[in-house]
């Protein structure tokens, strides 16, 4: 990736237990890429890490993009060198901003986070509140001290529509099930936060009877394998925008084969590499032995034959 | 079971010296499971035919050269340079079906091109873009030699130079290095292209003694691979910039430049044509020599190994191969044979149907 922009901590600060908020600007103080809801950026660390966050910035203010960051000490290191590393002045590098979560217009939406999977859903909020559409967020964390961003949703023209669900204070707990009964048409489901959130949301919503093309979800770690992950996702082709929905229990490799779209391949079993293929945006769930730590931390290629995605959607150039 | 052949492509039927203007100039050759003979016509048109007599199979390559024609030296039928029988002693008139089948032939770059599909659909473009011999800023030295092995192992060890450092040690090789590069490779419809840079290596131990010891070289490798099996190949040395990654930017001390073509002769055989030689910018004294030896001395080292494997794949021809990392280049450039292959005998099998 060639276009980095250069940005600068305008501001870090404590948002919950464990969670800071960065405010970034561009260190020439001009106008950064906008974005729409549910807009991701990599982030370039000094340390060469490229990590993906969705930015949570407060509407008007296209000179500064928000991150909300939730150290994770048992993590791949890039949040904890934000928080150890990263402080006021910092400069760091971010790519212009991606969205593969973005809110579908015209629908009313039913807002799932979990977490710190709130950054993006917060933004969706906002986007809703404004635009006038129906909506209602449900924010689950495991205590009110985790919940960032508490301020600014209080203090917001949606507050009411926020339902706070606290693991400690077991009368708040979400109650996906009964949320979710009886799919309505007019209304698209987004979910985003940690993986045993996002499967019980999601297994929620499909046990209901929610049609995938209704169920929006963006997942943020790259945890252990796990059977339960083998989910949809969809493949978009960069050069012709066609896009290819990859059925649960199918390979990336052979729904694009199904489509006519050829992609070399050898030993199906991720060893050998012969299917690599660039991956333009999106966060692969990388199962292969082919890539080494760096290659699968830059997110910039898969195997097909056995890599699925964590984010709904991944963006490749075959 | 017989393998089936690309057709729909040019192969390379040797160097344009292999075939003389002399009166037993007659070379013989198997290209792709097919007997060719190849000669030259007074005017120095190289002509390839089908090396097969229609009335009894007489090999045409044990035959005579009669002006532009072909005399059969069994019943002394006489051929024109279109295959067409001119004349059956004994007989007024020709028979039916008397005639041999001529293939489209193409001299470039000093090599002999012969395509063995649909001559209607020989062209020129798709023909291997080679060094010539005869390019003036080049200086180059050709050479040939036959493996007993199946040319899809050729194209694997050709995908793949992690094997520099095993096959290669007391030649090209003198480092582990190129056995841990992860080339990517990119593709294209009749091949692929790989570029890369292996830094910081010893000398090859072929020149290692010219070099102080701790002399350290950036490799920069760009490789063409095409259908059936040609490999282009511009291999550059540059005194080690101290990078780990991106370009080498020091002093690019040679720039060599190698052409290959594999010809399968069948599934168990290959002819190899290579050349290999620098640029007159950077040639250094006796150099072009020493890579020529070298250069054949590290193709039987490939010779030995390609049919050691042949021999055992063929004792064990149910065994399953397990694949690594270094699959990749082979996986690929297979891929992309296979899916022409498959894409002509699915044309043929509804040209049949129909």
């Amino acid at each position: 990736m060639s276009d980095w922009i250069d940005v600068i901590v305008a501001e870090k600060r404590a948002e919950a237990q464990d969670i800071a908020a960065f405010v970034l600007q561009a260190t020439d103080g001009g106008v950064l890429p906008a974005y729409e809801a549910g807009a991701h950026i990599d982030v370039r660390l000094p340390n060469g890490l490229i990590r993906q966050y969705s930015l949570c910035g407060e509407p008007g203010r296209p000179d500064r993009y928000e991150l909300g960051i939730l150290m994770e000490a048992a993590g791949r290191g890039g949040s904890r060198f934000f928080h150890e590393q990263v402080g006021e002045g910092s400069v760091i590098q971010v790519s212009p901003p991606r969205n593969l979560f973005g809110i579908v217009p015209g629908k009313a939406a039913l807002l799932f986070a979990g977490g710190i999977g709130v950054t993006p859903i917060l933004a969706m909020a906002e986007h809703a509140s404004r635009s006038g559409a129906a909506f209602e967020m449900h924010y689950c964390t495991r205590s009110a001290s985790r919940a960032a961003f508490r301020r600014r949703i209080d203090a917001s023209a949606f507050a009411s529509r926020v339902c706070y669900h606290f693991d400690d204070q077991p009368e708040t707990r979400l109650d996906a099930r009964s949320l979710l009964r009886g799919p309505r048409l007019d209304t698209h489901i987004y979910v985003c936060g940690p993986d045993g959130f996002m499967d019980y949301v999601l297994g929620a919503a499909r046990e209901a009877g929610w049609s995938e093309s209704a169920i929006h979800f963006e997942r943020f770690s790259a945890a252990e394998l796990d059977a339960s992950r083998d989910g949809a996702f969809e493949i978009e082709i960069a050069d012709s925008g066609r896009v290819i929905a990859v059925p649960a229990g199918k390979s990336a490799l052979e729904a694009l084969a199904a489509a006519g779209i050829d992609i070399p391949v050898s030993c199906e079993q991720g060893i050998c590499g012969t299917c690599l293929t660039e991956v333009i945006a999106g966060v692969p769930d990388h199962r292969d032995m082919f890539l080494s730590e760096a290659e699968r931390a830059a997110n910039n290629c898969f195997t097909p034959c056995c890599s699925r995605a964590l984010t709904s959607r991944l963006v490749i150039q075959p | 079971m017989s393998e089936t052949f690309l057709k729909n492509a040019w192969y390379c039927a040797g160097w344009d010296t292999d075939v003389g203007i002399g009166k037993d100039d007659l070379v013989a050759r198997r290209i792709a499971g097919r007997s060719i003979l190849l000669y030259r016509k007074p005017d120095g048109t190289a002509v390839a035919m089908e090396d097969r007599c229609p009335h009894r199979s007489a090999p045409l390559s044990l035959g005579r050269k009669e002006g532009d024609a072909i005399r059969c030296m069994y019943h002394g039928m006489l051929f024109g340079p279109d295959g067409h029988c001119l004349k059956v002693p004994g007989m007024d008139r020709i028979p039916p079906g008397a005639s041999v089948p001529v293939l489209p032939l193409v001299e470039k770059n000093n090599w002999i091109w012969v395509w063995m599909g649909d001559p209607a659909r020989a062209d020129p473009a798709l023909i291997c873009d080679a060094y010539s011999l005869d390019d003036p800023d080049l200086v180059l030295r050709g050479n040939s030699i036959r493996i007993d092995t199946n040319y899809r192992q050729e194209i694997a060890n050709l995908a793949d130079l992690s094997h520099i450092s095993w096959v290669h040690d007391v030649t090209f090789g003198g480092t582990q290095s190129w056995g841990d590069i992860r080339p990517r490779h990119s593709r294209h419809p009749r091949g692929i292209e790989t570029t890369y840079v292996v830094r910081a290596i010893p000398a090859p131990n072929f020149v290692r003694h010219l070099f102080p010891e701790e002399a350290r070289f950036d490799i920069d490798v760009r490789v063409t691979l095409t259908v059936p099996c040609n490999f282009v190949m511009n291999f550059r040395v540059h005194a080690a910039d101290g990078e780990t990654s991106g370009p080498a930017k020091g002093n690019l001390l040679l720039d060599t430049f190698t052409s290959q073509s594999v010809t399968p002769r069948d599934e168990n055989s290959i002819d190899y044509y290579f050349s290999w030689g620098t640029s007159r910018a950077t040639i250094a004294p006796g150099i072009i020599d020493l890579m020529y030896r070298t250069n054949f001395e590290a193709f039987l080292e490939d010779k030995r190994i390609l049919e050691g494997q042949r021999q055992r794949q063929l004792e064990y021809p149910d065994a399953p191969q397990i694949d690594i990392v270094h699959d990749a280049g082979p996986g690929r450039m297979l891929w992309v044979l296979d899916k022409l292959i498959e894409e002509e005998t699915r044309e043929e099998a509804g040209k049949a149907a129909a």
